[in-house]
């Protein structure tokens, strides 16, 4: 689960609603044209992004089409759309894009918590910059160091999660194994989309899904609730208050629908997030295991292209990978945009 | 208002604040529990590490000592610091100067370009990370610091969020520049850049932070111990000493702690830079 | 901007750190040799050796946790070591495929010295493809088991001793396991490590490929009981450790493997395992050790024979002086030193004799030191196949033993489901590359599915 990785975007999407800036907008800054100015100013970055953007993503583009094999210099061919048939008969891929769908699961439940504690931050208390920053912690310093602590953490025997559990449930509870685990609440089997009795329970996946709501539920995405939530018409809740409606409807009918915006971003940003990550779990807590339950895309593209070193497959699979990524984008863009609108 | 009215008021008054302060001191523990845990456990002798709830018979400082004994532990923090605070330094002029391009120049095709800019901030970067491989080899740059610095030290989202803070500033400033014959440079220097200090601070800590816990290029592009990185320092610790719980947590507390004190230092600029850039537009 | 003037003061400064710190290029007029390899202590020993013998040449440890994908990619990429490590046939195999192994048949010819001839059997497998020689073995292993007297003292049994067959030893195992009042196992009888089930699939007559390495026979009946055997040791007879026991067990400390911390945490009174625990297993000076052959199986005492060779990057431009380093693996030095050190067991077999095996210091070791030797010509390498990846039939392989042992799957179907997706993938290659498709058509028809 990633954070909200761009604190100041909701000003995108709030943008149509207030004139006078935005892309739409024209800041009119001088009034003649600086075409040679605005070269000399973009060209340190406009370069850098030609090199290290623009021109891998067109390079890696044809190499999809293409058997490039690292170990094997010199004999690339270009195979058409053969990656493509493969990936669609891969039955890996299918499995591991299952996994990391469902280690997005975590993604409503976080921004769900996010919302929680910038409605609790929001109120007048005492002490708010203190809770705000304990909460901020986690995501500010997430990282491989922080894996490792809750690598400890789970660890079924000695670790302190399931010592509190066998101290609240007895010696005999049957603690999770978590990192170690293939079990899952859905009781997926591995390897395989199909579900199975046994393997349901709290394995790695739960694990990863646990560890990645604590590290973001108090993060960017937290924050720009609390922004959003100060933005909201203190005389809207008032009239409302006034009709007679509860807390719950106050926030069922004003609030939420203020905050349409900012829930729109952060789940945007989340599922771009979420379709790309799960790279650093894997290659830190579990190698992707056990049994492959843990490997989501972007660890799968890793070990397809720097330790099976077939490169070209592994830039089809991230087209591909990019391309449901896209098209989530432009759907949820299109819908969002309707809804926002109202 | 009747006196029995407000007092009732006032009862429930307190009463949300009580629940308010019970739930957000248990979100509080919740959140700092794993971090006590750590730092505890970092103190304890290796037989010690199984015992959850007790604290260090003897408060094992060497522990610390050690980790800087077993991997060249100060070398990977020198390292992340440099390569973050280049790629920090580097981001800040690139981003801000394409920014004042974007939000302050006029010229024929700028959203156009924009817009690419934008669009390419959502291509993961698994897409990119091959070809700046093969890339990074042609130039030679590959298991060197230049390596890690140069391909981090352009990008869509700096200027993306530069342009923010500068489309806010009102345009009667620069063109009474302009009328005193200032020209661009002497704008962007001297009115602009001072304007989005807010802006800079957050793109400087969030680009510091990227890079420091940066985890995934400099996986591939370093070979030699004496180039690693904190993350990948410690994962060949994790791979070699990783059972021992209580010098693997002294390494990630040492890990931790500059990011808690970029963060003390910055906190304030930080809110305050990401909650302007959500409130503005 | 002053921030601006006071960041590029500190990244200059910064800066020239970073450059003055850098390790020399050139140290006092000697060549600067790379040898990526697993930060072991006993490295260190060769290395001092190695440079106070080669006046002009200076070794640096580069330390690596093992894997090979970084060493290709890094050579691929020209900033490959001078030396590294191979750790199995499979390795090698993706090495010299890589372009990236240096042939060194001639130079050694040319030095005289027979590595077929003097090294241990199992391990021209992790030197030799294809007929030609990419390197000098390091160091060799075959397991033994590991027995913890004091646990045998306690369940009153006497060490066992020589060869002995599984039916022999469960009976044994069945009392050596220990519990406590609440039905928790405290010791298991036998522990051990992932390449146990290597040997067991040997022991049973199975292969991981067959001849030539066109198909991958794990679904044959023989592969499937081995690996039956392994799910019962821990399920059926319960003698050994599931996955999830020893995760909990092994994570509370001590050096080295999982089955090394099992055993000298007193919690299994034997372990599988090869000579080089002893290096770890030395500094716990309250377990009192012996060691026996392994039980075998039906087809025979067949244990696994592995180990390290070391290998020279092609495009080192110091490759003449790395092979210095291989002249001296093959010295009577190297391999009584690795004896010493107890890293497994030197290479050269002529100069394992009982006294480079003992080590003074160690007086307690001698009454076991020859099981090691002795059952170092039973070894035999893993199969290997130029077909596929080693790291894909890695990853598969685990992903199917992880199941059964964990109970999650059939050995049958996970011995099925392992060799359709190494077939699959043996197929996708031979299609994909004509060189490879020719080597396949020359494989005789039963080696082929």
């Amino acid at each position: 689960m990633t954070d909200t990785p761009l604190p100041e975007s909701p000003a995108v999407t709030r943008e149509p609603q207030t004139a006078g800036a935005g892309i739409v907008a024209k800041p009119s800054g001088r009034k003649r044209t600086d075409v040679r100015a605005a070269i000399m100013f973009l060209a340190p970055n406009l370069l850098g992004f030609a090199v290290f953007t623009l021109l891998p993503v067109l390079f890696s583009l044809g190499a999809a089409f293409t058997d490039w094999d690292l170990t094997r210099p010199g004999k690339t061919h270009f195979t058409g759309l053969s990656n493509l048939r493969h990936l669609l008969a891969d039955g890996n891929f299918w499995v591991y894009f299952a996994n990391t769908i469902y280690l997005m699961l975590g993604l409503p439940i976080a921004i769900a918590c996010s919302l929680g504690l910038a409605l609790l931050l929001h109120r007048e208390v005492r002490g708010v910059v203190v809770y705000r920053t304990v909460l901020y912690l986690p995501s500010f310093t997430a990282g491989v160091a922080l894996m490792l602590l809750w690598q400890a953490l789970f660890n079924p025997d000695i670790g302190p999660i399931n010592a509190m559990l066998r101290g609240l449930f007895g010696q005999s509870f049957p603690v999770p194994q978590w990192l170690g685990s293939m079990s899952n609440l859905l009781g997926l089997e591995p390897e395989r989309l199909h579900v199975a009795g046994k393997y349901f329970g709290i394995g790695a996946r739960e694990a990863i899904l646990l560890m990645g709501i604590w590290t973001v539920a108090g993060g960017n995405t937290m924050l720009l609730y609390v922004a959003a939530l100060g933005n909201v018409p203190a005389e809207l809740i008032e009239a409302a208050k006034l009709d007679g409606a509860g807390p719950w409807q106050r926030f069922r009918n004003v609030t939420w629908p203020q905050l349409a915006p900012t829930t729109f971003f952060v789940v945007v940003m989340g599922v771009i997030g979420g379709l790309q990550g799960g790279f650093e779990q894997a290659r830190v807590l579990t190698a992707g295991g056990p049994a492959g339950t843990t490997t989501t895309l972007s660890y799968y593209i890793y070990t397809v292209a720097f330790e099976r070193f077939e490169v070209g497959y592994a830039s089809a699979v991230s087209w591909v990978m990019f391309l449901i990524i896209f098209g989530f984008a432009m759907v949820y863009w299109k819908v969002g945009n309707r809804e926002t609108a109202i | 208002m009747t006196p029995a009215r407000t007092t009732a008021g006032k009862a429930r008054r307190m009463l949300a604040a009580v629940l308010t302060h019970g739930l957000l001191l248990l979100l509080a523990a919740l959140t700092l529990g794993p971090f006590l845990w750590m730092i505890v456990t970092s103190f304890k002798s290796l037989a010690e590490v199984d015992r959850t709830s007790s604290l260090p018979a003897v408060w094992q400082w060497r522990n610390y000592g050690q980790v800087f004994r077993e991997i060249a532990f100060a070398r990977y923090y020198f390292n992340s610091v440099l390569v973050a605070l280049w790629v920090t330094f580097l981001q800040c002029v690139t981003s801000s100067l394409a920014a004042f391009a974007f939000a302050r120049l006029k010229w024929r095709g700028r959203d156009s370009v924009f817009k690419l800019y934008l669009a390419t901030m959502m291509i993961p970067g698994v897409v990119t990370m091959i070809p700046n491989y093969a890339l990074m080899v042609k130039l030679h740059l590959l298991d060197s610091y230049a390596g890690l610095i140069v391909p981090a030290a352009f990008g869509a989202f700096g200027t993306f969020l530069l342009r923010q803070f500068m489309i806010g500033i009102h345009p009667a400033l620069d063109e009474s520049a302009a009328i005193d014959g200032a020209g661009p440079w002497t704008t962007y220097s001297q009115i602009i850049l001072p304007l989005v200090k807010p802006g800079l601070a957050t793109l400087a800590i969030f680009t510091f932070l990227g890079t420091y816990t940066s985890f995934f290029w400099p996986l591939v592009m370093i070979k030699s111990d004496h180039l690693r990185t904190l993350p990948i320092g410690m994962l060949y610790f994790d791979s070699v000493y990783g059972k021992q719980t209580n010098l693997l947590m002294a390494a990630s507390v040492m890990n931790v702690v500059p990011l808690i004190i970029v963060f003390a230092i910055a906190q304030k600029q930080l809110v305050r830079g990401i909650q302007l850039g959500a409130v503005k537009g | 901007m002053s921030v601006f003037r006071w960041m590029s003061v500190i990244l200059a400064v910064l800066s020239v750190v970073a450059w003055a710190i850098r390790p020399p290029a050139d140290d006092g007029g000697r060549t600067r040799l790379d040898w990526t390899s697993d930060d072991n202590p006993v490295r260190r020993e060769h290395i001092a050796r190695f440079e106070a013998s080669h006046s002009d040449l200076r070794l640096r440890l580069n330390p690596s946790s093992g894997d090979p994908q970084p060493v290709i990619v890094q050579s691929l990429g020209g900033v490959g070591p001078d030396l590294f490590e191979c750790y199995t046939p499979a390795q090698l195999a993706g090495y010299v495929q890589a372009g990236v192994a240096w042939d060194v048949t001639d130079a050694l010819d040319a030095a005289r010295i027979d590595m077929i001839r003097d090294t241990w059997p199992a391990m021209s497998a992790y030197t030799r493809y294809a007929g030609r020689t990419y390197g000098f073995p390091a160091n060799a292993a075959v397991d033994v088991m590991f027995l913890d007297t004091a646990a045998f003292a306690d369940a009153g049994i006497p060490l066992p001793s020589g060869p002995m067959t599984w039916d022999v030893f469960l009976p044994i195992a069945q009392k050596l396991m220990k519990r406590d009042a609440a039905g928790r196992t405290t010791r298991f009888a036998i522990a051990f490590d992932d390449p146990f089930w290597h040997t067991l699939l040997m022991q049973w007559g199975g292969s991981l490929f067959s001849t030539g390495g066109g198909r991958c026979t794990l679904d044959a009946p023989e592969a499937i009981t081995a690996t039956q055997f392994l799910h019962d040791l821990i399920y059926k007879y319960e003698v050994c450790p599931s996955p999830a026991q020893i995760d909990a067990m092994s994570a509370e400390g001590g050096w080295g493997s999982k089955g090394m911390k099992m055993l000298s945490s007193g919690r299994a009174a034997a372990a599988i395992g090869g000579r080089w625990w002893l290096c770890t297993l030395r500094a716990n000076e309250q377990l009192k050790l012996s060691a026996c052959e392994m039980p075998h199986g039906p087809a025979g005492r067949i244990f696994l024979g592995y180990g390290r060779s070391t290998l020279i990057n092609r495009a080192s431009p110091h490759r003449e002086q790395a092979f210095e380093y291989l002249k001296y693996m093959a010295s009577p030095a190297y391999t009584n030193l690795v004896n010493q050190q107890a890293d497994a067991m030197g290479p050269v077999a002529k100069y394992c004799t009982d006294e480079s095996l003992v080590n003074p210091k160690f007086p307690a070791e001698a009454a076991y030191q020859r099981v090691f030797r002795d059952v170092m010509p039973l070894g035999r390498a893993e199969a290997s196949s130029p077909f596929v990846s080693g790291t894909v039939v890695e990853r598969v392989v685990k992903t199917q033993l992880d199941m059964v042992t964990r109970d999650a799957k059939t050995a049958e179907q996970a011995m099925r489901d392992a060799a359709t997706e190494i077939n699959a993938a043996i197929a996708a290659n031979v299609a994909r590359d004509p060189d490879l498709a020719k080597q396949y058509d020359s494989l005789t028809p039963s080696e082929r599915p």
